[in-house]
């Protein structure tokens, strides 16, 4: 061992973020526009958010079982923030909803660490870790 | 360049963890660094081994 690095995930690109919303959440689940152009309702609070990409709160009940809102992602310089309800991000109170935010960041992260460690020319062997880690083993033919 | 290894770990929250292994000095850092293109990076650290030599009989002025 020689180098150790630890990140913090930022969702820079958006057709690796469209994949993992997609696995999720299915293609009908979720719109997608140029810049924030989608308006991300929320009726339990009657505010709206203006985002880029949205899940709505229809298909985030069908995981969750409940949810004030839907799931929204802001354009923001180049990078994209989520957007959820601080009512559906509570995990005392919704763990299941707070378990699928988890969910689109490690899928998210996956998606984007194999499709960097290609382009680098690597092989990506996925293994199963402990405690719902996903392990991959990178190595150069 | 040596045969390496890159370990990655990607917890539940989405937080990425990459260890180079199978190779010392730094030229772990040059293959670890396009991981950093993933986030934001919190840790960056060498290990022991990253002080090592990278030939025999040359040792890494510190």
């Amino acid at each position: 061992m020689s180098a150790y690095k630890v990140i913090r995930t930022q969702l820079n690109n958006r057709r690796t973020l469209v994949k993992a919303l997609t696995e999720i959440f299915g293609t009908d689940g979720i719109q997608v526009a140029e810049g924030n152009r989608i308006t991300l309702r929320n009726d339990w609070r009657h505010q709206d958010h203006q985002v880029s990409i949205a899940v709505s709160r229809e298909h985030v009940r069908k995981i969750t079982g409940s949810a004030y809102g839907g799931i929204g992602f802001e354009l923001d310089g180049k990078a994209y923030n989520m957007i959820v309800d601080d009512l559906d991000n509570n995990p005392d109170s919704n763990p299941r909803y707070a378990s699928l935010v988890n969910d689109i960041k490690q899928k998210y992260a996956y998606y984007e660490v194999v499709r960097q460690a290609q382009a680098q020319g690597y092989s990506v062997k996925k293994e199963t870790g402990e405690a719902g880690v996903i392990r991959l083993k990178l190595a150069k033919l | 360049m040596d045969k390496h290894e890159i370990v990655i770990e990607i917890a539940p929250d989405g937080k990425i963890t990459g260890t180079v292994q199978g190779i010392t000095g730094s030229s772990c850092s040059d293959i670890s660094k396009w991981l950093d293109s993933l986030g934001v990076v919190e840790e960056d650290k060498p290990t022991p081994d990253f002080f090592q030599a990278t030939k025999p009989g040359v040792k890494v002025a510190r």
